[in-house]
């Protein structure tokens, strides 16, 4: 029987087991695969038409540049962050001190957010500051951890059991499953996500420290409203389904101290952010933003040390945001110097951050906007309304020419404004070295004149001629090994008004209006 | 949890089997089997235990009632009792949302400003398995062929095995019920070396040919859906489904049939080489057997099997397969599958296309037969995977073959078809020469082959697996 049992089991695993230790140190000693080549979290699936899952990718892409550059302050968090936070403007305010914006999709919170920063703080012994920067709306709920079916699984990929065990053969995968299925090389420097965003992120990341402009559907900028999620925990099974046995009601509590718990055991800091919300997105009597407030503020009790930047609700004009939790491309200047100009406090002095106190005032209504059409739709109006956008996208100088003087005089001020443009122009002579270029064809977007009443708008000029787009906007991306454009909706009813008038006989964009809140932040040089 | 988890390979199977050669001869180990199932199942969301154990518990009651009885209105009453819970059960979850959602679109496109409430129900893993598994007790209760349960422990463990709970093999009580009911020898080192044989080559077969096989399936049909050029695109996405579907549910069954052997249970086997069919009837006795046998003996012989006449040995193959397709799933096209099968079924039953080819071409008959068959069900698995959306492109690329300019997706995806396919096509045949399955092959192999044979696995998954495997076919069965 024990012979049997040695002989015809114990011996022959002993024996497979020696092999696959074996094979798994040859490999680990001539191939030694890095992280990333063995990780799991990128799925390379041969068969993926677009490659890799974006999300994925992204966050590979932001942390195969940075994850070794020892910054000082890190944001994780969702995607108002990713679209809205540039790191390279962020960083001419800190005074030397770096930061980085590792925000990715909310589809990987919290638990991803939670491995993103456990993983930087692993390896940056000057990490000092780990922010968790969010869209009010995707605070920590049930309802927002059951959408974030990516958290789990970038955790472990990155902190947990996986990023352990995953033994180095894995890392060979890539390369046998591309000549297997595909009989080609496989190589990580070249693009992994072959839709038009994706090649551009792949192209700029490096320069752009892992940001992308925003390349969104619009969301209804008159009467889109964004209810807040309940923060109340409901039942035992829950709690042991989200990993938090505690039986605190308050699942905003309960995962904000699960967070807070992991940065103190690595000596850092924890700060809260908040990114901007459109001015008319809260939904009416929403008695879920009080509940929030009040749960954040027994937070901040409980925690005096974790700083809060900012209210939970500061609201931006609606025009400023693509979808309404991501800012448009050509205002991430804005976004960007509101977070640099509270580091600069926060550094400078953590005394001066007052606690988070509940500050929401319902709005009890909105006014009604109204728009009448007063004629078909002209391109030369198009262009005026997009001027904007279009400047900010590419820095081409011919697009400043269709912006206003008053919004120049208004942007040329802000020196957030002039870091992006100037990074802009340098990423579009950087991506023009290198035989690429993106583009945004507009063509397929309509401007029909309108008449608009019952919307903010700073300018008292009698002329403006309000714009209402839709259609098709085209990104596109051009190389040598790929050439591909996609459509990306703006329907008519996402209420898209852009304000514009006549000067020396050109129509031309007079949509910014400087937000208040930023009025507010202290002046701060860069 | 999931058999490819880590969770259940390294910590819960070794528990559960400890645990079970603790308590071995005592009722402690069915109790440990119990509660390991409802852990195992329970994992994927609590409230999925509510009708499993409601239905367990009510077949329990019918059986002993029945047992009680030689009334026969009474035992007749009884029955349709359990018929109607796990019958009504089942449509509650499985057909009640798909019945509801196509009655408001007929009321609405009828004009009639009146919706039936949605059903918001999740449908509980594997409710089809479980319920016909629970019912085949009562049935076989009823009619004698067995003597009802005495022990609630026992019988909540036949329904319950966590190897088999979720999808298959489907067990008759008389099997799996006694077998749990008796004092199991402690299983010899040729069997566990067999059973974790089973489960290496079912993870290998699950994680690298399935899931491959998958990608090429959910990529053919995206090609097809946004426009792309893929010339033949429904014969690649047939193809790669045959191949996913069988490797997906086969390994599933191998990793049971492994996992209830480290606790001395048999499980039935529930495929035999189907692709080797030489007709529609045959591969039926080849693919998912415990599903055939079952609708076979609680449904085909009782509405009167082939003793009737053809016409009715036609009508009773119909409506067997038909039944079969909606058991699969509520939807139209489901039950197309079906009878795509029943009508195969009966035309070979006119026409018996592979005796005829045998008989004139022999070997090459035979072999003929076989490729013919193969295509009946690849054109079944179209029915059986496709949307209704995309039924049409597919079909319709395959005439592209024969016009199409640009090939290159084709070429790409065959490659990928003909790698997994090689796979699965030489180790299969290696089972059908010896009459078997592949994976009885192990049995008898050389335990230090069989450990090579590990290790190749092993590299397999770490190296070609899907990250992330997906989840199991039969599962939303």
């Amino acid at each position: 029987m024990y012979t049997a049992l040695l002989h015809r089991l114990l011996l022959p695993i002993l024996i497979a087991a020696t092999a696959i230790g074996a094979i798994e140190f040859s490999v680990r000693l001539i191939y030694n695969p890095s992280f990333w080549q063995k990780t799991t979290w990128l799925l390379h699936d041969p068969y993926r038409f677009w490659g890799e899952v974006a999300d994925r990718d992204f966050l590979f892409q932001k942390l195969r540049y940075e994850e070794d550059s020892d910054p000082e302050i890190i944001s994780v968090g969702d995607s108002s962050g990713f679209f809205s936070l540039q790191s390279t403007i962020i960083n001419r305010y800190t005074n030397g001190h770096k930061y980085l914006s590792l925000n990715t999709g909310a589809n990987q919170a919290y638990s991803g957010y939670k491995g993103i920063a456990e993983y930087m703080l692993r390896r940056s012994p000057h990490l000092h500051y780990v922010m968790l920067y969010l869209f009010p709306l995707i605070l920590p709920s049930e309802i927002s951890l059951d959408q974030a079916d990516l958290g789990p699984i970038l955790h472990d990929d990155l902190v947990g059991r996986t990023a352990l065990l995953t033994p180095p053969s894995a890392g060979l995968s890539p390369y046998v499953k591309s000549l297997l299925f595909k009989g080609r090389n496989f190589d990580f420097n070249n693009p992994l996500v072959l839709f038009a965003p994706g090649l551009q992120y792949w192209a700029t990341s490096k320069d752009t420290l892992g940001w992308l402009p925003e390349f969104d559907v619009r969301f209804d900028r008159v009467d889109g409203r964004n209810p807040f999620r309940s923060d109340q925990r409901s039942n035992w099974f829950h709690r042991l389904r989200y990993g938090f046995l505690s039986s605190d009601p308050s699942m905003i509590n309960v995962v904000l101290d699960d967070f807070e718990k992991m940065v103190r055991s690595y000596g850092a800091k924890m700060v809260i952010a908040f990114a901007p919300f459109p001015e008319r997105a809260t939904a009416v009597g929403d008695p879920n933003i009080p509940a929030a407030e009040q749960a954040l503020a027994r937070f901040q009790r409980e925690h005096p040390d974790v700083k809060f930047l900012f209210p939970l609700i500061t609201r931006w004009g609606s025009e400023k945001f693509g979808m309404y939790n991501h800012i448009s491309r050509e205002y991430t200047f804005l976004s960007s110097e509101r977070l640099g100009k509270a580091l600069v406090r926060l550094l400078a002095d953590p005394g001066s951050i007052i606690p988070f106190a509940p500050s929401y005032r319902d709005p009890g209504s909105y006014p009604v906007i109204a728009t009448k059409m007063l004629g078909p739709p002209d391109s030369k109006l198009r262009d005026a309304a997009l001027a904007l956008y279009l400047y900010a996208s590419t820095a081409d100088a011919s697009y400043r020419q269709l912006i206003s003087k008053r919004v120049l005089n208004l942007l040329d001020q802000e020196t957030a404004f002039r870091s992006m443009i100037e990074d802009a122009g340098f990423r579009m002579a950087s991506l023009t070295q290198r035989g690429i270029t993106l583009s945004i064809n507009v063509t397929g977007l309509q401007a029909t004149p309108v008449t608009v009443s019952g919307m903010n708008f700073c300018s008292a000029d009698p002329e403006v001629q309000w714009a209402q787009i839709d259609g098709n906007i085209f990104f596109g991306y051009k190389s040598a090994t790929f050439d591909t454009s996609g459509p990306v909706p703006w329907p008519a009813t996402s209420h898209i008004l852009i304000p514009t008038i006549v000067e020396d006989g050109v129509r031309k964009f007079d949509g910014y209006c400087p937000e208040p809140s930023m009025a507010a932040a202290p002046a701060t040089s860069p | 949890m999931t058999f490819i988890s880590l969770d259940y390979l390294f910590v819960f199977l070794p528990v559960v089997v400890a645990l079970y050669y603790l308590f071995r001869g005592t009722i402690g180990a069915n109790i440990v089997i119990l509660i390991a199932s409802y852990i195992f199942y329970g994992s994927a969301g609590a409230w999925y235990l509510i009708p499993l154990v409601v239905t367990s518990l009510t077949d329990f009651l019918v059986g002993i009632r029945l047992s009680k009885t030689d009334y026969q209105p009474y035992r007749k009453a009884w029955l349709i009792l359990s018929l109607v819970a796990n019958l009504g059960l089942l449509g509650f979850f499985k057909y009640g949302p798909w019945l509801v959602t196509n009655a408001n679109l007929g009321l609405a496109s009828a004009g009639i400003a009146f919706t039936v409430p949605a059903l918001a129900v999740v449908l509980p893993p594997g409710i089809s398995f479980y319920t016909f598994q629970t019912m085949s007790y009562t049935i076989e209760v009823y009619r004698r062929e067995m003597a009802a349960s005495r022990r609630l422990i026992d019988y909540m463990a036949f329904v319950t095995f966590w190897p088999h709970l979720v999808a298959g093999p489907i067990m008759r009580a008389r099997n799996l019920l006694r077998q749990l009911e008796t004092l199991r020898p402690v299983v010899s080192v040729e069997e566990t070396r067999y059973a974790l044989m089973l489960i290496t080559w079912g993870l290998f077969k699950k994680l690298v040919l399935a899931d491959n096989f998958g990608h090429i399936v959910e990529s053919t049909e995206f090609l097809v859906t946004a426009h792309l050029p893929i010339p033949g695109a429904g014969l690649l996405f047939a193809y790669a489904f045959a191949g996913q579907i069988y490797c997906d549910f086969s390994a599933y069954t191998d990793i049971a049939r492994g996992s209830a052997k480290l606790v001395g249970v048999e499980l039935v086997r529930n495929f035999h080489t189907p692709y080797f069919a030489a007709s529609p009837g045959e591969f039926w006795r080849r693919w998912h057997i415990s599903l055939s046998t079952w609708l076979r003996d609680y449904l085909y012989i009782p509405l009167g099997g082939n003793r009737h006449g053809r016409w009715m040995e036609y009508r009773n193959l119909m409506i067997t397969m038909a039944l079969g397709g909606l058991w699969h799933g509520a939807g139209v096209l489901f039950v197309l599958w079906g009878v795509w099968h029943g009508l195969m079924l009966v035309l070979y039953r006119i026409v018996p296309i592979d005796t005829y080819l045998t008989d004139r071409l022999c070997v090459v008959g035979k072999w003929l037969s076989i490729l013919i068959t193969f295509h009946i069900v690849c054109f079944g698995w179209i029915l059986f995977r496709a949307q209704t959306a995309t039924i049409v492109p597919l079909l319709s690329s395959v005439g592209e073959l024969f016009h199409a300019g640009d090939f290159t997706n084709t070429i790409l995806y065959t490659r990928g078809v003909m790698v997994l396919g090689a796979v699965v096509a030489v180790t299969d045949y290696l089972g059908y020469r010896r009459n078997v399955e592949f994976p009885e092959l192990f049995r008898d192999m050389n335990p230090y082959l069989g450990a090579a044979v590990g290790v190749v696995c092993y590299l397999g998954i770490t190296i070609l697996a899907k990250r992330e495997g997906a989840q199991f076919i039969y599962f939303q069965f």
